[in-house]
């Protein structure tokens, strides 16, 4: 018969007697004394659809100390916007989420920047060959630098900006801003067909002219020479993003 | 990231981030970038070009008034959309 309280005059040291531990409760192996005082060792090894994941009777959850049977882990992959909800009763590792492009419903995007080394008028953005249209907006910001010069901010939108026939199209903004599209052929250098007026008919040319770039000026048709005062400065900093939206 | 700079006739024109141009690594561009960042001041008439030694060469520019208007011959050319 074991002890299972302790009175010391009016004071209880130790009382056993509400505890609810018993063998069937306890992990296999560990000892314990139960409400009686009775020493008892462990017989738990799991329980329920979690194999060695278990409930003890406080309601904590315990994994198999030995780990000798591990949780099945699968991984997952997520394409869809919205909610999605994982089916439950396991763990995922890794969780992939891709929802760009590819008929996902999401966007695609470039970004990148231009610091000019000396002002300059015009300026082409160029971007991967993995788009096969227009993008349907650009936007340009200028950054700053540490020493700004005057009258030089640049924040300006393009969308739906190109003209029929090629020309630099308006495209407002602060600094009087033009623009328009053309296809460079693969390894070609910037600005290398910019001598004359390009028709976004080219968007529908030949497999190899698949470098797709944006001159933008702040000149009307007259690539080097600038008739304004207005140049991208040097020293500043443009940050450009082009947005795509998926075509299948 | 991809690293570029943009060169005409000697001189370096532009760097910068993303596609076009001629790749450079991040050490150059960072060298680059701080001689930009150290430009002589435009005064007197005089500006300065980047020669692709990373030297800056004067020349002279004397500053344009700026228009917003344009002229006849350049009205029409928009409206027929015609190039350069």
């Amino acid at each position: 018969m074991g002890i299972n309280k302790v009175q010391y005059g009016n004071t209880t040291l130790i009382d056993l007697t509400s505890d609810t531990v018993t063998a069937d409760k306890l992990m296999q192996g560990y000892t314990a004394h139960d409400r009686t005082g009775a020493l008892i060792t462990g017989t738990a090894t799991g329980g329920g659809s979690g194999g060695n994941v278990w409930q003890d009777a406080q309601g904590y959850v315990h994994l198999d100390d030995e780990g000798t049977t591990p949780i099945t882990v699968e991984s997952l992959s997520v394409t869809q916007n919205g909610t999605y909800t994982a089916p439950t009763g396991k763990a995922y590792s890794p969780v992939t989420v891709n929802v760009s492009g590819g008929g996902g419903g999401g966007l695609e995007y470039e970004t990148g920047t231009w610091t000019p080394g000396e002002d300059v008028a015009e300026k082409w953005i160029s971007f991967t060959n993995t788009h096969q249209d227009l993008p349907f907006q650009i936007i340009i910001s200028d950054i700053g630098s540490t020493n700004p010069p005057a009258n030089s901010n640049v924040a300006l939108i393009i969308s739906s900006w190109y003209s029929a026939f090629g020309a630099p199209a308006y495209i407002g903004g602060t600094a009087n801003i033009y623009a328009r599209a053309q296809f460079l052929a693969k390894g070609a250098s910037d600005g290398a067909s910019s001598s004359s007026g390009v028709s976004i008919n080219a968007l529908s040319g030949s497999a190899s002219n698949t470098t797709l770039s944006f001159w933008v000026t702040t000149t009307q048709f007259r690539a080097y020479t600038n008739s304004t005062s207005r140049y991208w400065r040097s020293g500043r900093t443009y940050k450009w993003i082009a947005v795509w939206a998926p075509t299948t | 990231m991809r690293y570029y700079k943009n060169i005409e006739n000697g001189y370096i024109l532009a760097i910068g981030m993303g596609g076009g141009g001629t790749e450079i690594t991040e050490a150059e561009y960072n060298t680059i970038m701080a001689v930009i960042q150290q430009k002589p001041k435009w005064e007197n008439d005089v500006d300065y070009h980047l020669k692709t030694d990373l030297t800056w060469e004067p020349y002279e520019r004397i500053p344009e008034e700026p228009s917003e208007e344009i002229d006849a011959e350049e009205a029409l050319e928009i409206l027929t959309g015609g190039a350069e």
